[in-house]
């Protein structure tokens, strides 16, 4: 009688990314952020935005909110952050 | 090796490997697996559940071998695979509990005929242990989400302190002694369906009231328990589940409270003041003289309680079961047992 044994695992199905091209200078971009609704989330990710105002002249264009933390951020926002963002800084905070 | 030996060899197997909860399992055949999928009617690589925040597809044969490993028999598949289908159900926000510092453990209730026909205990010790399908069925889910979603201690498991919850957690209504209406026909399906309703939890806070004959003040001690200062309930107001004992459905019956009353007294007297959160550190911010008046409940209404009856005729316990996160993440879900 041989061992035998069955793998009770899944592997999660692997996707290529591709990164947006990197900006040539940080100077005058406009940040989205995405605060994840916890508490001082969205103070920690203005005091960021207000320090790479100070630095790079960068304009706080969105702040968006999503609706919980477990959220993934809609497809509308994301294609706001597009419209109105050069980049953008997601945290958590908790 | 010896035949002798094997059995033991193969349970070594599978620690070494990382696919057990802590606890031996029951390495499957073949024939079991097979026997296993017969039982639900699938086939192997049927997909019987996604997490699209996990890039994974659950497969029947998944399913199975996870289920034989937490010592399930093949007719326990179909409640199994119920219990899948509703975590990943898109409403149940699987990645928060799985994933929390919270520790959630997913209850698992069941309704319906197939709790009689496969012997689910929902009479005394209803939380356990000592009950096969109970033991098993529960295991079978949280071996599942390690195995086949990887929320596991220290990868996609985050949890804090960990539940004893987190191992099983899996018990019946007992419908037959309720003085109401069952879970699942409250919740639109017809008596004779069987249904498995999951649900993320803190685990189970038992209360004591020996003296009470009145379904009020019944209520009002449960409520104490539900609106402590320190349950996620109190800011994240998701479902809670409220499990009555066989003492505590006599004084409701004899009273005559329907489940709706009971709910909305539940409802009525499980809050607490703004500023006896704030006060607690659970709310940021000075109390003011509003603060003072304004209530905060446990849940948005009183639907969102899931009153459930379980448990030994004798006693004078009950239990409730705050969730785990807050409304906007996760509620129960209840799914119907197909097939049976």
């Amino acid at each position: 009688m041989s061992l035998e044994i069955f793998d009770p695992t899944v592997s999660a199905v692997k996707e290529k990314i591709t990164f947006a091209p990197r900006p040539q200078s940080l100077n005058g971009l406009r940040v989205g952020l995405v605060e994840n609704s916890k508490h001082n989330s969205d103070a920690l990710l203005l005091k960021i935005a207000d320090r790479l105002n100070a630095r790079y002249e960068m304009e706080m264009a969105l702040l968006h909110r999503k609706e919980s933390a477990s959220d993934y951020v809609t497809d509308a926002a994301i294609d706001e952050l597009k419209k109105k963002a050069d980049f953008v800084i997601a945290g958590i905070g908790d | 090796m010896s035949d002798e030996q094997e059995p033991v060899e193969l349970i070594e197997m599978y620690f070494r490997r990382g696919w057990t909860d802590g606890l031996p399992v029951i390495p499957p055949s073949e024939k079991m697996v097979n026997a296993t999928l017969a039982a639900a009617d699938l086939s192997a690589d049927d997909v019987v559940g996604e997490i699209p925040a996990r890039n994974v597809k659950i497969t029947a044969d998944k399913v199975a071998i996870n289920a034989i490993l937490a010592g399930c028999l093949p007719e326990y598949m179909p409640a199994v695979l119920a219990a899948v289908q509703g975590i990943c159900h898109p409403d149940f926000g699987y990645h928060g509990p799985a994933t929390s510092t919270g520790g959630a453990a997913i209850a698992v209730i069941v309704n319906g005929p197939i709790v009689r026909r496969l012997g689910i205990n929902a009479a005394d010790n209803a939380f356990g242990p000592g009950f096969r399908p109970n033991a098993t069925i529960g295991r079978a889910v949280r071996l599942l989400m390690m195995n086949t979603l990887d929320t596991r201690p220290g990868r996609l498991d985050r949890s804090t302190l960990g539940n004893p919850g987190k191992y099983t957690l899996c018990f019946g209504e007992d419908e037959e002694n309720s003085p109401w209406e069952p879970l699942h026909v409250e919740k639109g399906f017809k008596p004779h369906e069987s249904t498995v309703t999951v649900f993320a939890t803190e685990g189970p806070h038992q209360i004591y009231n020996h003296l009470s004959n009145d379904p009020q003040t019944l209520c009002i001690t449960m409520a104490d328990s539900m609106a402590n200062l320190g349950s996620m309930n109190i800011t994240g107001q998701q479902n809670m589940v409220v499990v009555f004992a066989g003492e505590h459905q006599e004084v409701f019956r004899n009273s005559g409270w329907s489940k709706a009353q009971v709910k909305k007294c539940l409802f009525d007297h499980a809050h607490r003041s703004t500023a006896a959160i704030k006060r607690a550190g659970r709310m940021p911010g000075p109390v003011s003289k509003k603060d003072e008046i304004e209530r905060k409940h446990v849940v948005r209404r009183p639907d969102d309680i899931l009153v459930v009856s379980a448990g030994a005729r004798a006693g004078a316990f009950s239990a409730c079961l705050p969730g785990w996160g807050g409304y906007k993440m996760t509620r129960a879900i209840t799914t119907l047992i197909d097939g049976i």
